[in-house]
């Protein structure tokens, strides 16, 4: 159990790797679960433009993105045993960071779209594979429209994995809780009516 | 630390607040990207 008097601000490594791999197998469920319900687009045309995009892959896309990383934070924090929500919050920040890595691995091996399709702007050309030289005047709008849904994604991410530490530390999470959670009984402030 | 009914109810109240984190976050950004023209 990681007390706050004696905890040193360094990450438990092992709660954040089990958190990390939470995000990462819950993200790939709900992606999984996204192509088996035909959220995704498998083939078709390619989602040059956001107008193409319809409102269940949104839904499916921000979900996933989201709750996965909630789940991954959330596991880091009880592991860790935190019951302060600030270091809870930080290893869930930790999650989010090494997970990003992951995925781009994952994305240069190919395998990253089975998270959904938000995380193809991770996807560079690995050094092993052959540049084929891209053709058409839309391909600079479609790395536009990716870089954008990816960094969504990302930064959706990192908000649910912040979350998921806070909600795992069992803090009430409402901003005035904290203004009064150093007061003693004594000093906390006496409501009159 | 009290108990009895105020510890439910503020138990309750806790509760609404993670409800409305993990809800609350996704669906902003859903209608808001619904509100862009993305998903329609």
């Amino acid at each position: 159990m990681a007390e706050h008097e004696n905890w040193r601000p360094w990450p438990i490594w092992s709660a954040v790797w089990v958190g990390a791999l939470a995000a990462l197998a819950v993200g790939l469920i709900i992606g999984l679960i996204g192509y088996a319900v035909g959220a995704h687009q498998m083939s078709g045309p390619r989602v040059t433009t956001w107008k193409n995009v319809r409102l269940i892959t949104t839904i499916f896309n921000v979900g996933g993105a989201f709750f996965a990383f909630v789940v991954g934070g959330w596991v880091a924090a009880r592991i860790a045993g935190f019951r302060r929500a600030e270091p809870a919050m930080l290893h869930g920040g930790v999650v989010w960071l090494i997970t990003v890595p992951m995925l781009m691995l994952f994305a240069a091996l190919g395998a990253a779209g089975s998270f959904g399709g938000w995380y193809g702007g991770l996807t560079g050309s690995p050094a092993w594979v052959a540049q084929v030289p891209a053709a058409g005047g839309d391909v600079a709008a479609a790395v536009r429209n990716t870089a954008l849904a990816t960094v969504t994604a990302l930064l959706l991410g990192l908000v649910g994995s912040v979350l998921g530490g806070w909600m795992a530390s069992g803090e009430p999470m409402s901003w005035t809780y904290y203004r009064q959670r150093t007061l003693g009984d004594v000093e906390r402030p006496r409501r009159v009516a | 630390m009290s108990s009895g009914r105020g510890a439910s109810h503020k138990r309750r109240l806790e509760m609404l607040y993670v409800l409305a984190w993990l809800l609350g976050v996704p669906l902003t950004l859903i209608v808001l990207l619904f509100l862009l023209g993305i998903g329609r």
